[in-house]
């Protein structure tokens, strides 16, 4: 049994969500049973500081300094990371994003040189739309991507998901062109949030995850 | 007097000429199977080839227009022109006292949002050109991209496509990705980027051709001026209007890509060559 995955459009100025979802194979949790299902918009949330800070780093290079990574970063210590953490390069960045085992909870292992890892962060261009895996909370894995007007794509997906980051690529920029002819529809506003009710954008979407993050 | 002189009878005005009636005119005929008319090159008159191919040329050109529409080419300029100007003349004939260039900058603002997502992903994005269309691409063609918002929930189920439907149309036209999985969309990271974006490809998006320049105006890097010596749309109608118009657009493309931008001014340049010279001057906040 699988958890599903949360997907969720975050407006870029108000940071609302405009859509959100669960993309669900046929074996995986039913919605009720997910057990941080009211988190999952909080999650979502956090990350959005993430996300501004990667962009705004290559002109400022202010250090990072917001608090749910300051927890993260001592969390970290905790678990015997100490020599390894630099508290300026907060969870964000390859080497100290973390994945329990799930066999032996004792161990905090390490995700390196393996064919799935997050390591595209690294070769990621500047100005990237699609910066990878950029955030970790307790084993749930945050990857996002950004339209060219700042609007947020995210999924949240558990440990046990193996994910792939050329499908998880495909997958955002194929949600990017159906975004994009919602926003030319002529009857939405381009500056509102008002939340996306239409059924065929939700049918699509689900086809997308299928095709892309659950296959 | 014979009523040929002119090809129709002065008492009645004009007849209406259908290519069935051809038939019943004798003296039309006779001047077509004339073979010592000039303009008779055919030599003979053949109803059936000529309604034959009037049809084509009409299917034809319906054809090419429907394909102009379908791949996103041109607009009629005059068109686009008689609705920009039922806009303007609206604002300003029925709204009083108030500022008129805040209103028309406000529905360029909501074109450059959009224009500079779309611009930029089509750029970068060139979808698979679906030569043959199937009978399922047109069968979901005619599926209706309905938001019901204002409605509550009150879309028929039917009206959305099964899931095998979707994932076979999909399939077929979904954007696709180079082999090496880097993708190759990225924001612009300085202002001057971007605005050289603005002057090439949206400028040439929206109008066809380049703005002639851009300007630093300030040493301190937050004025610039987009120098355009003879704007499509602006040397029509209304000069002043709709450059306003255009300086809500240059506004929108500037805010969506996250810079903070205090004002677009537009001014009308003196020039001896061109009449409409026009400068749109955008100021950031410092």
């Amino acid at each position: 049994m699988s958890i599903p995955l949360y997907f969720a459009i975050l407006h870029n100025k108000t940071d609302s969500a405009l859509y959100e979802t669960f993309l669900a194979s046929k074996d995986s949790l039913s919605a009720e049973d997910i057990p941080l299902k009211d988190l999952y918009p909080f999650i979502a949330n956090s990350a959005i500081d993430v996300i501004d800070n990667i962009q705004q780093a290559n002109q400022t290079n202010l250090p990072y300094n917001k608090t749910h990574l300051h927890q993260k970063v001592q969390d970290l210590v905790e678990a015997n990371m100490n020599s390894k953490v630099e508290p300026n390069k907060t969870s964000f960045f390859v080497e100290n994003i973390l994945v329990k085992d799930g066999s032996n909870k004792s161990l905090v292992q390490k995700v390196t040189n393996t064919h799935n890892n997050p390591q595209n962060i690294n070769s990621l261009p500047e100005g990237s739309l699609f910066l990878g895996t950029i955030d970790e909370y307790d084993g749930y894995l945050v990857s996002s991507y950004v339209t060219y007007n700042n609007t947020k794509f995210m999924v949240i997906s558990d440990k046990n998901h193996v994910m792939n980051y050329l499908q998880l690529q495909k997958f955002f920029l194929n949600v990017h062109d159906l975004y994009l002819k919602h926003l030319m529809n002529p009857f939405t506003s381009a500056k509102g949030d008002m939340p996306i009710k239409s059924l065929l954008f939700d049918a699509k979407i689900k086809v997308f995850g299928d095709l892309y993050l659950l296959s | 007097m014979n009523n040929n002189l002119f090809g129709y009878e002065q008492d009645q005005g004009p007849k209406i000429t259908q290519l069935t009636e051809l038939n019943k005119d004798s003296s039309i005929l006779n001047s077509f199977n004339d073979k010592n008319n000039v303009n008779n090159q055919s030599g003979t008159l053949d109803l059936e080839s000529i309604k034959n191919n009037v049809d084509n040329g009409t299917k034809l050109s319906v054809n090419a227009a429907k394909k102009n529409y379908e791949e996103g080419h041109d607009v009629s300029m005059s068109a686009y022109l008689f609705v920009l100007l039922e806009f303007i003349k609206t604002i300003v004939s029925d709204i009083d006292n108030t500022n008129h260039s805040k209103i028309l900058g406000d529905i360029g603002h909501d074109v450059g949002i959009r224009i500079y997502e779309l611009v930029n992903f089509k750029l970068l994005n060139p979808k698979k050109s679906m030569s043959t269309k199937s009978a399922l691409i047109e069968k979901m063609d005619n599926y209706k991209y309905i938001d019901n918002l204002s409605h509550g929930s009150t879309l028929n189920i039917s009206q959305v496509p099964s899931s095998e439907e979707i994932y076979s149309y999909i399939s077929t036209t979904t954007v696709e990705l180079e082999e090496s999985g880097v993708i190759k969309n990225l924001k612009h990271l300085s202002f001057i980027t971007l605005l050289q974006f603005i002057q090439d490809t949206i400028w040439k998006y929206m109008f066809g051709k380049k703005a002639d320049d851009i300007q630093k105006i300030n040493e301190d890097d937050s004025s610039y001026a987009i120098i355009d010596n003879d704007p499509l749309i602006a040397s029509l109608v209304l000069p002043a209007k709709v450059n306003e118009f255009i300086c809500g657009i240059i506004k929108g493309v500037v805010e969506s890509a996250n810079y903070k931008c205090e004002s677009v001014n537009t001014q009308i340049l003196e020039d001896k060559t061109y009449n409409n010279k026009s400068a749109y001057i955008i100021k950031l906040q410092k």
